[in-house]
């Protein structure tokens, strides 16, 4: 019985994240903010840090971007999954499937997760071209891991915040105010030592700051102890989960003991 | 012949307040209290924050200060275009365009009220961005300096504005609008010398940057922030007005193509 319930939540899994990406590849709204938005906050970032005479902090400034791209995909895309489905009238439908929407969205956002790592590409594209910087990654098996890991964290990280947008119209004013604070505690493009010391923890909370870590370092260098890093983005990914776990039973709670998404 | 003149001037001062009323009723409904305070106000601070931090961590306090006074504005002028787009493509979406067609009042003054509560919006955005900000990060710009280029600050939206509208009206035919006025607007950041000068960048940024609204309206508050004279600053101003007058005429040609397009054609439910 286990095994069989299992077999269809992967399955419900791999229908919704191949759904996903088929929608992904044909919509020219988020190939276009797959593209422009790093090549735009790539040449932002790294021309302001050679402008500031530090080109130094050009890789820094590119991988920051990157992540950055990858975050904002994953969240603007989870808002606009919401809302799409609210807008076409299928988001109840979605809810009184006896699949748990939980499920449904984490195939979908782990699908935009993947795609989104383009950005990246497109981010190291950009600082070689536009400023012909010597980009090269010193450890390119842990620059994969650490992208691998961090994708699926920034996903279960999303689940968090899609789980509110069941609940709110106002997806779209949310995701753009939740981008900028995760770009600058996380330390991407801009350093955490600018930050006070209280917001450490919130920085530490936060799986961006630990993949920018690790992309940072296997950029520069191929030596060093990743391990502690890793399990800082495992462990949150694990809590992620167990929150986003919580919050939708919660928000599915709500919608059904309403019988309508409607109030929201 | 002056009585029917001072009569299209009234209906058209009544079609402009009508606008402002409406202008102002949406407004309300979309900003809620919570809307407002929750989302809009830490989007306008948290957005400005993250790239005066990006230009203090690569040049200190000098280049937080410039980015600072580039950021205050630009966060306005990123507001007011996407809302003017919005102005603009919302006819279609609201399925209203037709009746801007059939109308037999003329579309302008009824518009140019719709637009007006964005401009307080923009407003706010840069005064709370100053406010908060400037006594935050400990950036060095006197409250009486910026008090005193507002004028000009008023002239950049209205130039915003004017672009906003201009990609409004091209816009209008395809379903992208406010995604191109969105990268648009971010572009800006590197056009118009937001971040960093126009003189450090290569020569075909700044040919693009000097066809912008924005670029010479910025350099002349910079300069006033630093205490030039009005006087010494009016060749840019010059500049940032024509700018404007250009993008507003291209906006009012444009859409007034797609208005006689849509007539002729039949079909509004493409547009």
């Amino acid at each position: 019985m286990k095994a069989a319930h299992l077999r269809a939540t992967l399955r419900v899994l791999g229908n919704s994240i191949v759904l996903q990406v088929k929608d992904n590849v044909v919509s020219n709204y988020f190939i276009a903010t797959l593209v422009m938005q790093p090549v735009i906050f790539t040449i932002i970032s790294v021309g302001t840090y050679l402008y500031g005479h530090k080109p130094d902090l050009g890789l820094f400034a590119i991988t920051g971007t990157g992540l950055i791209s990858i975050w904002n995909n994953n969240l603007f895309i989870s808002g606009e999954l919401i809302r799409r489905e609210r807008r076409t009238g299928t988001l109840s439908l979605v809810i009184a499937a006896p699949t748990p929407l939980l499920v449904i969205l984490l195939g979908k956002s782990f699908a935009n997760a993947i795609t989104s790592v383009l950005a990246m590409g497109v981010t190291f594209l950009t600082g070689m071209i536009a400023f012909r910087l010597p980009i090269g990654i010193a450890d390119p098996l842990v620059f994969s891991i650490g992208l691998v890991l961090v994708v699926f964290s920034i996903t279960c990280l999303g689940l968090v915040f899609g789980s509110l947008f069941v609940i709110t119209r106002n997806a779209g004013e949310f995701v753009s105010v939740a981008n900028f604070p995760v770009y600058i505690l996380s330390g991407l493009s801009v350093p955490l030592t600018l930050l006070p010391l209280w917001t450490r923890p919130l920085s530490n909370f936060l799986t961006p700051t630990w993949g920018n870590k690790i992309l940072n370092q296997a950029a520069v260098q191929s030596s060093g102890n990743m391990l502690p890093n890793y399990l800082w983005i495992v462990g949150l990914s694990a809590i992620y989960l167990v929150i986003a776990w919580f919050l939708y039973r919660r928000v599915e709670y709500l919608a059904l003991r309403a019988g309508t998404l409607e109030q929201w | 012949m002056l009585a029917k003149y001072a009569t299209m001037l009234r209906a058209d001062l009544r079609l402009f307040w009508s606008g402002v009323r409406a202008s102002w009723a949406t407004y309300l409904v979309e900003l809620t209290p919570t809307v407002f305070f929750g989302f809009r106000i830490p989007r306008i601070l948290l957005q400005s924050l993250f790239f005066v931090f990006l230009a203090k961590a690569a040049g200190g306090d000098q280049l937080a200060r410039f980015a600072m006074i580039g950021n205050g504005i630009q966060i306005a002028v990123f507001m007011v275009m996407l809302s003017m787009e919005e102005v603009i493509e919302s006819e279609k979406w609201n399925s209203t365009f037709q009746y801007l067609i059939a109308a037999p009042s003329s579309w302008f003054p009824s518009m140019l009220g719709k637009s007006a509560s964005y401009f307080g919006d923009a407003l706010i955005a840069s005064t709370v961005s100053f406010a908060v900000l400037i006594p935050a990060l400990h950036i060095q710009i006197l409250p009486l300096d910026l008090l005193r280029a507002t004028p000009i600050i008023l002239l950049i939206f209205i130039s915003a504005s004017a672009l906003g509208w201009s990609i409004g009206a091209f816009s209008l035919p395809i379903r992208y609008g406010y995604m191109i006025c969105n990268w648009f607007a971010y572009a800006m950041i590197i056009f118009c010398g937001i971040n960093i000068p126009t003189s450090a960048m290569p020569a075909w940024v700044q040919v693009i940057g000097n066809l912008l609204p924005v670029t010479h309206g910025l350099q002349a508050v910079r300069a006033l922030i630093d205490g030039a004279t009005y006087a010494s600053v009016w060749p840019l101003v010059g500049k940032e007005i024509l700018i404007a007058l250009f993008y507003a005429a291209a906006a009012w040609l444009v859409f007034g193509y797609r208005m006689r397009v849509t007539r002729q054609n039949g079909n509004f439910e493409l547009v």
